[in-house]
């Protein structure tokens, strides 16, 4: 499938309304937590691959903080995708305000090579649980990640919903050509710049993760 | 790293690896308006007991999150906000935050056809000085 015809059927995928219901949204979240429990050793195994990871470096801050944030997320969503009800001024009496909290669309999820599954998966975690679907797009520097990663999700989820697009700078070039409800990238300033330039030609809204010359540690007494 | 100034080429890039490049300072001052001439940090660790010292690195730096006496560790709550700031980044993750990232607010008000304030239409009956009264 070339990335106009994933957009197309993850656009056709959305309208049916599929992704708006709590059921439907917990019983994919469900799924991507067994799916994670599941695949652990593999997960690991990868991370160790592509970068020596230790082996509970890799549990502590690649699975299990995701295994946290999905029980996180569980346990709260039914409260709150509910319409909230707000307060409403003389003017305009008799109303009533409400507050939907609405699912974007679909999204795409751009992820680096240095926690290559952790932050890829944990967007993705609020980007199902908000309704949404996504286009996930990993590290091409974490071949063995990327690779499990498409493969478990492929044989897993809609691809309407989850699609996993493998592959370098030429298709991150082909994905941000494309117009998406929301980007959220994760990885240096100066791609972060080239994103959101790309994302402003479709007035697509931008969540940008970056580092740069980000670690300013401080002791003092 | 010992010997390292703010202008050596390791403190010009993002270090991925077990590097810690050390340089010293004896005014706090001074050191908050030169990490404050520089790209806001994604994080900033703290290490000190004096709690005057963090409240004032905290209210003068701008950078996107970090903890006082540890490191890292702010981003495995669900409960914090996880984001950057100027050049490291917009918009923050993680719990509700995630969830928020991804969910338009869509304000609605919903009125019956029961009953109408015919004033708020042309041509306006009300006094200007009521209006303003009212608010």
């Amino acid at each position: 499938m070339n990335i106009p015809e994933i957009l197309t059927k993850q656009r056709q995928y959305f309208s049916t309304g599929v992704t708006q219901s709590l059921t439907f949204r917990l019983q994919q979240l469900k799924l991507l937590k067994k799916l994670i429990q599941e695949y652990q050793d593999q997960i690991i195994t990868a991370l160790q691959q592509d970068l020596g990871k230790p082996k509970f470096e890799a549990y502590a801050s690649e699975v299990l903080i995701l295994l946290e944030e999905i029980n996180f997320v569980l346990k709260n969503l039914p409260q709150w995708i509910k319409p909230q009800t707000a307060k409403t001024s003389l003017g305009q009496f008799p109303a009533q305000g409400l507050i939907y909290p609405q699912p974007l669309g679909v999204v795409l999820i751009i992820s680096p090579w240095n926690y290559p599954f952790q932050l890829l998966i944990s967007p993705l975690i609020g980007a199902i649980a908000a309704g949404n679907c996504a286009v996930l797009k990993p590290s091409e520097l974490t071949p063995s990640v990327s690779s499990l990663i498409a493969k478990v999700i492929g044989e897993n989820f809609q691809p309407g919903l989850v699609t996993v697009v493998e592959g370098g700078v030429e298709t991150s070039e082909a994905l941000l050509a494309e117009k998406f409800d929301h980007i959220f990238f994760t990885g240096s300033t100066k791609v972060g710049k080239i994103v959101m330039a790309s994302a402003a030609k479709h007035l697509t809204p931008v969540t940008l993760e970056l580092g740069g010359k980000s670690l300013a540690s401080s002791i003092g007494m | 790293m010992e010997q390292i100034t703010w202008d050596s080429p390791i403190m010009q890039e993002e270090i991925f690896g077990p590097i810690l490049p050390l340089l010293s300072y004896t005014d706090l001052n001074d050191v908050i308006l030169k990490i404050n001439d520089r790209g806001r940090p994604l994080a900033l660790y703290y290490f000190s007991n004096n709690q005057k010292h963090h409240e004032k690195i905290i209210q003068s730096i701008p950078f996107g999150g970090g903890c006082i006496n540890d490191t890292i560790m702010h981003l495995s709550s669900p409960y914090l906000p996880f984001g950057g700031i100027g050049d490291s980044g917009m918009g923050r993750y993680h719990g509700k935050f995630t969830f928020d990232t991804f969910t338009h607010y869509k304000s609605i008000l919903k009125k019956s056809f029961r009953f109408d304030q015919q004033w708020r239409y042309p041509p306006y009956k009300i006094n200007l000085n009521l209006l303003k009264w009212f608010i």
